[in-house]
């Protein structure tokens, strides 16, 4: 029996002005895969996310999320049928409580409305400790109990990656794209990242879309491996198989 | 917060409820009757500063989720206050209950600030500010050139159920309690998904798009709330005025509120609170020592008398960005944190 793909990429282009950023990029994440995307700096990997979350719009190609093209829908929908990222640089709400960092993960799946909100009567209230609910075991899984209640402007950055992280997966998203999540880490920390990574994707079986440098952790932690050079796709494969590509090897290494 | 130790939060009900210990009930209802049994023992001037206090308040908070919370700075507060009171005033005159010409004000006030803050989808920060700007004085100059804004609308003294506010005594207490009822509402909008989505918005609009958030549907929002409490403060402005002119809503006053809300801390209600107080006090104090300035210096005792207040609200202003940008809000955490902690420092 053939899998059914969960994110289609077709043919995708993407260029500004006449810099080709990405072309003829085609790639599959199957349900319950972990893909990562590698490359040199400039490759287009981010590039390619930002695509996915609709931030850039490709000239040419499709992106089909279970069966729906995503080129042409805003950002906010495209979260909606359930892709949730995480940025390369932090992009956490630095003014708010870790609490209300993921609250507004849930954002949603809240269902209240403006003025039974504004009277704080029945229904407003009950939505609200649900939310907290679902978040509680978010803190749980992500180990942020201590810093349940600061400001997250005031918290160290391996925390504030982790809320981030939470924040992606209280939108309980069918797909997630990581981008760099173990950027600027010490090894330690990195090793805890790695687990979440793996329990995200095991227990909770979400697909994720992996962009990392650290070439050790992609090899062990990704079941497929897509290499992009200059806005190309070079290589994909499992990760014996990128180890030993000749073309991977000279994209990294040079002739 | 003043908390006896072992009293502790067991569910999430109490801990994101208005009122969380015994002692903050007591406050809240000492305050309350402190509140409501002022008026008997002050004098009418010092009634005077409490009543402009109160309705600077409503407008203020309007302004602490607009630009407090979702970032947008806007210039025209004021010119909202006024559509405010241009459409409540015609209303109260044809005898429309007072309770829904507040909400018609409200808003009035709301719709317009919805269509001047349309430019927030495009422009951010500074450029925002300057559209904003160009709000207030079209709108300035809509009300006076097509709505009789120079003579203004009388505004006859309301009733609710018989009891009319027409002195200044009977309508502190509209004032109060419109204030206290729209700080009960910026209380429930900033614990919800709303308020949520506001801060969201102002902290890093890109990742609340990722996350669900439609950010221009919340902006937009953010501008009509914040200006339905403008509309609000607008009509009670002119009713307890007597008089809906434009000249009631300037601009001096609305940079004067942004002030308030860097002064008060920007994001809480209490900042809203402590920074307008504060701003008023240091007025009515600059009122009170110029007279006495110019004695010193009769030379120039003629420009001293107006100049004096201000000069003082712009040094505090000045001094505030300058020491202690966050605001009363965070120098009042900060004495609180070393109060808990007391022998430790922190």
């Amino acid at each position: 029996m053939v899998e059914e793909p969960i994110l289609e990429i077709r043919s995708l282009h993407l260029s500004f002005g006449g810099i080709k950023c990405l072309s003829d990029i085609s790639f599959d994440v199957f349900d319950k895969g972990l893909l990562a995307i590698i490359g040199p700096n400039g490759a287009g990997k981010t590039a390619m996310l930002n695509c996915i979350s609709g931030f850039y719009r490709p000239q040419q190609g499709k992106i089909l999320f279970k069966g729906k093209d995503l080129t042409r829908l805003p950002s906010h929908q495209i979260a909606k049928l359930g892709i949730g990222r995480t940025f390369q640089n932090l992009a956490v709400y630095a003014g708010a409580s870790t609490i209300d960092n993921l609250l507004a993960g849930r954002h949603f799946h809240t269902k209240e409305n403006i003025f039974a909100q504004a009277f704080w009567f029945g229904p407003a209230m009950k939505e609200e400790m649900k939310q907290r609910l679902f978040v509680e075991e978010i803190i749980d899984f992500l180990e942020i109990e201590p810093s349940r209640y600061s400001i997250v402007g005031s918290l160290p950055y391996g925390i504030r990656k982790r809320i981030e992280l939470g924040r992606a997966l209280a939108m309980e998203p069918d797909l997630l794209l990581l981008d760099e999540p173990m950027a600027g880490m010490n090894l330690e920390e990195k090793e805890d990242i790695a687990r979440f990574i793996l329990d995200i994707h095991e227990l909770r079986k979400i697909p994720i879309i992996l962009i990392e440098h650290d070439m050790g952790m992609v090899m062990d932690i990704a079941q497929r491996i897509v290499v992009l050079d200059l806005g190309k796709k070079i290589a994909e494969g499992d990760p014996d198989q990128i180890k030993s590509n000749p073309t991977v090897i000279k994209a990294y290494l040079g002739e | 917060m003043w908390r006896p130790s072992g009293l502790f939060h067991v569910n999430y009900s109490q801990e994101i409820a208005f009122v969380q210990t015994p002692f903050q009930w007591v406050m809240l209802v000492l305050g309350l009757f402190v509140t409501f049994a002022l008026p008997l023992f002050i004098p009418l001037d010092a009634l005077n500063f409490f009543i402009k206090a109160f309705i600077t308040i409503t407008a203020v908070l309007g302004l602490t989720l607009l630009t407090g919370n979702c970032g947008q700075i806007s210039l025209g507060h004021t010119a909202f206050m006024a559509v405010g009171a241009f459409v409540g005033a015609p209303l109260l005159n044809q005898g429309v209950p007072l309770i829904l010409c507040l909400i018609m004000a409200g808003l009035a006030g709301g719709i317009v600030g919805l269509i001047f803050g349309l430019p927030a989808l495009r422009i951010k920060g500074f450029y925002l500010a300057f559209a904003t700007l160009a709000a207030f004085y079209v709108i300035r100059f809509i009300l006076i050139h097509y709505f009789g804004g120079v003579v203004g609308h009388n505004v006859p003294p309301p009733s609710i159920l018989g009891f009319s506010f027409n002195s200044d005594f009977r309508i502190y207490y509209l004032i109060a309690s419109t204030c206290f009822a729209m700080t009960y509402f910026t209380k429930n909008i900033t614990r919800c998904k709303w308020g949520r989505a506001f801060i969201a918005i102002r902290d890093h609009d890109i990742a609340a798009n990722t996350l669900g958030v439609n950010v221009y549907f919340y902006k937009l929002m953010a501008f009509f709330i914040g200006c339905f409490y403008a509309g609000v403060a607008g009509l009670v402005l002119s009713i307890y005025m007597g008089w809906a002119s434009v000249d009631h809503y300037s601009l001096t006053n609305c940079i004067w509120y942004l002030g308030m809300i860097i002064v008060g801390g920007m994001h809480s209600i209490s900042g809203a609170y402590l920074g307008v107080f504060f701003i008023l006090g240091i007025e009515e104090m600059g009122i009170v020592i110029a007279p006495k300035l110019a004695e010193l210096f009769p030379q120039l005792a003629g420009s001293m008398i107006g100049a004096v207040p201000i000069i003082f609200v712009g040094l505090v202003l000045v001094l505030f960005i300058m020491i202690e940008p966050r605001g009363l809000v965070h120098r009042w955490e900060i004495i609180k944190t070393s109060i808990r902690i007391f022998p430790f420092s922190n």
